[in-house]
């Protein structure tokens, strides 16, 4: 399609707006880089941009040493492959007999996993509830409650439902039953949607913030994400919003210190992501794709 | 072997739904929750005439409606933009880098945002030194706040909402652009009556499901960036129930609060089904 010099022009506009765009996208996480690895004092005088200035190490090397760091870490490490394999094993299990058009009172099942996607209830409630049964200030708390995630259920069920009944059929007088049916032929299927899920599930362990503040009390027990939010809000910054004048003399380092646990926090998100990049957006095109 | 499923599926969602009653409950601590005497519509009464209470549903809807009105287009627009991109490895490029943002954790985004507002060394109060000015502390602004919750909520997530209507797009036809650009339609032409109007579908429905989502708003994005000082224009009905139910253990009170947003949220999701279902000829079920 031929462009006229009017359009040619919208369309380098087009770009330039994109690669500005991209550069506000990244510009944050180069930035909080190069602070990691640059003197405080610098810093604080607002020297650092895109890369280090006072270059130093320190930083982490004192983030990889202090103790509630590395047990957030461990904490945090446990509840993704918890959560994974947990939710994993959760989510196949529910979604294989709800493919099947044969199972008993499927329509009525599945409204009531689907129900659950609409209303629940709030937060208040849930801690009552973890409450009684002993979870609260557990890790389980982080991974049991969210094993079922509806919404990856009705995907991986939307895959078993590809393989054909013959297929089943032909096991069955093979003599293989439901767990082998299960195990050889509809996962080795859906491994596209299951890795697909692993990864979400993954992402959403790592990053949990929410539900640990709600229901985790104890430090030894906190997960990555609230060790470092715990770290930012005795930044300078935050004492500033908190009206917390008594800064007075800095935490040696400490500003530098706060930009490496924050772009910990971060990276092994970052890092795997160019790997499984199109993964993720099989995730949301699926979904919608259903519409 | 439905059954781990239907353990998980009764114990979390189904019981919390019995815990609300805890709303209905007078709750000590001691007694649990069916040692608790009823006192029925008691903590009701008293949310309602408690100014707190005014102050976070305002709060809660206002976000709202600004999320509607500004981060709701954005995903449109960069969609847009990105669509026209010539070249598939660029293309894929700003896809790449946009959506980045949203597998990140509000926390560590938050952080970003802290500093780069900070009045000591974020980049725009230290342009603002350097001109003689006075450094704005932004975060403790109550004119300021919710515009930096909308813009970081859009630096976060519309890349990563763009996608669907970047699907959206692609399915379109490319003959009807063929034929518009025959009969002499310019870039801009072709947007507006082809591309938009393409992807009306996908719009509507997502506007649906935003609306059934209408009262809810992220504890995390605004619990990381609230402090006190904004409480007045910041405090939505999700981080009150933090902060005042579960942490400051006024379990029944704050749990006729909760049980109001519960139940509001599944209102306006029926309602919204079914005005779905009227003008659009489906719902989301």
């Amino acid at each position: 399609m031929k462009y006229s010099k009017g359009e040619k022009a919208i369309l380098a506009l087009n770009h330039v707006a994109l690669v500005l765009i991209s550069l506000v996208m990244l510009y944050p996480f180069v930035n909080i880089l190069a602070r990691s690895f640059s003197g405080t004092q610098s810093i604080l005088r607002g020297d650092v941009s895109v890369y280090p200035v006072d270059f130093t190490t320190f930083a982490w090397e004192r983030v990889f040493a202090d103790r509630l760091f590395l047990s957030g870490l461990m904490n945090s490490t446990v509840i993704t492959l918890g959560a994974v394999v947990f939710s994993g094993v959760a989510v196949i299990l529910t979604a294989y007999p709800l493919s099947k058009s044969n199972l008993v009172g499927r329509r009525i099942l599945t409204t009531l996993f689907i129900a659950v996607m609409i209303f629940r209830g709030g937060p208040i409630a849930q801690y009552m509830v973890f409450r009684e049964l002993n979870l609260l200030n557990t890790l389980w708390v982080l991974i049991l409650p969210t094993a079922l995630n509806i919404y990856y259920i009705l995907l991986v069920q939307s895959y078993f439902m590809t393989v054909p009944d013959d297929l089943y059929a032909a096991a069955t007088i093979d003599g293989a039953n439901d767990f082998q049916q299960l195990v050889l032929i509809a996962v080795p299927i859906s491994i596209p949607i299951i890795a697909t899920i692993t990864l979400f599930n993954a992402v959403a362990h790592w990053n949990l913030y929410q539900n640990a503040v709600y229901f985790i009390v104890e430090t030894s027990k906190y997960p990555i994400m609230m060790v470092v939010q715990s770290i930012v809000r005795s930044s300078s910054s935050m004492a500033e919003i908190s009206a917390d004048t008594d800064v007075g003399i800095e935490t040696y380092g400490r500003e530098t210190i706060i930009a490496a646990s924050v772009a910990f926090a971060a990276l092994p998100i970052i890092m795997v992501y160019p790997f499984l990049q199109r993964y993720f957006v099989k995730g949301i095109t699926l979904g919608s794709i259903k519409e | 072997m439905l059954i781990p499923g239907l353990v998980l599926v009764v114990l979390f969602r189904y019981l919390p739904l019995y815990g609300i009653t805890i709303a209905f409950r007078d709750f000590h601590p001691m007694k649990g929750i069916f040692g608790s005497e009823w006192v029925g519509l008691k903590y009701f009464r008293l949310m309602f005439s408690s100014p707190d209470f005014l102050r976070i549903i305002r709060n809660t809807v206002v976000l709202n409606l600004l999320q509607l009105i500004f981060a709701f287009p954005a995903p449109i627009l960069l969609a847009i933009m990105i669509n026209e991109v010539g070249r598939p490895g660029v293309k894929r490029a700003y896809q790449s880098i946009t959506y980045l943002p949203h597998f990140i954790s509000w926390v560590v985004v938050g952080a970003m945002v802290i500093d780069f507002l900070s009045p000591r060394f974020g980049p725009i109060n230290v342009i603002l030194k350097a001109l003689g000015a006075d450094p704005i502390p932004f975060l403790l602004r109550e004119d300021l706040f919710r515009p930096i919750l909308v813009v970081s909520a859009i630096w976060k997530e519309a890349g990563y909402a763009s996608i669907v209507f970047l699907a959206s797009i692609m399915s379109i036809s490319p003959e009807l652009y063929e034929s518009a650009h025959m009969d002499g339609a310019g870039l801009l032409r072709r947007i507006w009556y082809i591309t938009l109007p393409g992807i009306r579908g996908t719009i509507a429905i997502l506007l649906v499901i935003r609306m059934a989502n209408f009262m809810q708003v992220s504890f995390e994005q605004v619990y990381v960036l609230l402090s006190p000082a904004v409480y007045e224009v910041g405090d939505v009905i999700a981080t009150y129930v933090y902060r005042v139910g579960i942490a400051g253990a006024q379990f029944s009170r704050v749990g006729a609060v909760d049980f109001f947003n519960s139940f509001v949220g599944l209102v306006l999701v029926l309602i919204t089904n079914k005005l779905a279902k009227r003008f659009l000829g489906r719902g989301l079920w």
